[in-house]
């Protein structure tokens, strides 16, 4: 989980104007990248350390909602037996907003398929797998399934000191991957708001705080080719800061061979199955890191056009889709932020 | 919200009628026989004053009733055509073998960001502005979880 960090300058973006300090280190199974834009050189070194504060408090997160670690919050709270979990507040205000997540995207998003994707890997060599979960409802507000109003079968009771209680059915268990990621680079971004500017990578869900006069480019990685991309976003500042969210998911990289052909790690909640899409990575330009996650993995699960259908009226600032056939298309909002 | 229905009318208005004592057995509402009383009778002997006559309650009511589902109505009417986005129609299939009786087909918009794409016919998107030229790589990247930068 903990990787070598590094400390170094940042390279220069044609349209950066602050200086930028730069962390790298892994986390979350991957890399995790701080960048602090400044107000002058004389900051740097200040930066440097805050932003290696903030990663060790972004490792610290994400070993407590880890999946692959059976001492962490969430699979110690997984594990327990009984109805009613008290769960630490790290976990509790991630689950708080797995919760939003799920309602904002009537149900799509859904932090209780854990079973569903351990059988989805197992059954790369049974070949069959079963649901535990509620069946969602049939759609009802256009473009979503109504599903959120039929699912749950958790919830979250508030105790002392932010932590909480977990109410849920006995067969309910947790997988975070689709929420954390994205919810963490959020709260760390806030950890550096006493600097002009920050950008927070947490392995491809960044977030982003660009000051007035500032702006920062982030591209939009191609899978199909290492180290190109499909595009880039150039996303300008305001005088109290602009918020900015980026987010992508896909199945060309967690997938793997099964009997009846390939399968991924994306599940689509109304099937409890690896979702049948013809969207291969679907990238979110948002306000906030966790809600362009978000939609993102919503829209792969959804498919090509009815993730452009939703998408065009979805609280977002943009979204770019690569097709299964290779076409890269956009909402056509998304121009305005296109380099 | 709830419509009454009930015909009883409201004990506030009855109450504004001086009814004679021997009027307590009559119908709540109706009005006394000495209430057409001309002006020839004693001062100071309590006159019961002629009630307004109001039209019946159970009309007005199924008046507002029926004016309230109209205004309903519209306002949903309203609302359904309103959540249909810009640049969605529905339309019936042209042609078609594979047109089922009854399916929509839903045209959303789109853009190409990469130059040199084309639609590909399936009837099912519109271009909608010249496609964007592919800048230069950025330092950042947003990329698939796992996925290496």
């Amino acid at each position: 989980m903990i990787g070598a960090t590094a400390v170094a300058a940042a390279p220069t973006s044609p349209s950066a104007v602050h200086p930028r300090a730069v962390h790298r280190s892994r986390a979350m199974g991957g890399g995790l990248g701080i960048h602090v834009a400044v107000a002058d050189d004389t900051a740097l070194v200040a930066a440097e350390l805050d932003a290696a504060r903030v990663a060790a408090r972004v490792r610290a997160w994400a070993g407590r909602l880890t999946r692959h670690d059976p001492a962490s919050d969430l699979m110690r709270a997984n594990a327990d037996p009984s109805g009613v979990v008290p769960v630490r507040p790290t976990l509790a205000a991630a689950l708080r907003w797995a919760a939003d997540a799920a309602d904002l995207t009537g149900g799509i998003v859904d932090a209780t398929l854990l079973r569903e994707r351990l059988a989805a890997e197992m059954t790369a060599h049974t070949g069959s797998t079963t649901r535990s979960g509620s069946a969602l409802a049939p759609a009802g507000v256009p473009g979503l399934p109504s599903g959120a109003a039929s699912r749950p079968t958790w919830r979250l009771e508030r105790a002392r000191h932010r932590s909480a209680h977990l109410h849920r059915e006995p067969d309910v268990a947790f997988d975070l991957d689709g929420v954390a990621k994205g919810w963490i680079a959020d709260r760390a971004l806030a950890l550096l708001d006493r600097h002009p500017g920050a950008l927070v990578d947490a392995d491809g869900d960044i977030a982003i705080r660009s000051a007035e006069g500032d702006a920062w480019e982030v591209g939009v990685a191609d899978p199909r080719t290492a180290g190109a991309q499909l595009a880039v976003f150039v996303l300008p500042g305001a005088s109290l800061g602009a918020h900015y969210g980026l987010a992508t998911s896909g199945i060309s990289v967690h997938r793997w061979a099964g009997p009846d052909g390939e399968r991924h790690h994306l599940i689509d909640p109304r099937t409890g199955r690896p979702a049948a899409t013809d969207v291969v990575q679907a990238t979110v330009l948002a306000g906030s890191a966790r809600a362009a996650e978000a939609w993102a993995k919503t829209a792969v699960v959804l498919g090509l056009i009815a993730a452009l259908n939703v998408l065009d009226r979805a609280p977002i600032l943009g979204a770019i889709l690569l097709a299964s056939d290779g076409r890269v298309l956009a909402v056509p909002r998304t121009t305005r932020w296109l380099a | 919200m709830p419509i009454r229905t009930d015909p009883t009318p409201r004990p506030v208005a009855a109450a504004l009628v001086a009814v004679p004592a021997s009027s307590s057995e009559r119908p709540a509402g109706s009005v006394a026989p000495s209430a057409h009383a001309g002006p020839s009778r004693p001062a100071g002997r309590p006159v019961a004053r002629p009630a307004p006559r109001r039209p019946d309650p159970t009309i007005t009511r199924l008046a507002v009733a029926a004016g309230g589902i109209a205004t309903i109505s519209a306002l949903l009417a309203a609302i359904a055509s309103a959540a249909i986005p810009a640049g969605t129609a529905a339309a019936a299939p042209t042609t078609g073998t594979a047109a089922t009786p009854g399916s929509v087909q839903t045209i959303v918009k789109y853009v190409y960001v990469q130059p040199g794409q084309v639609n590909p016919g399936t009837g099912l998107a519109t271009v909608v502005t010249p496609p964007a030229p592919l800048q230069a790589p950025a330092p950042v990247v947003t990329r698939q979880s796992g996925a290496k930068p």
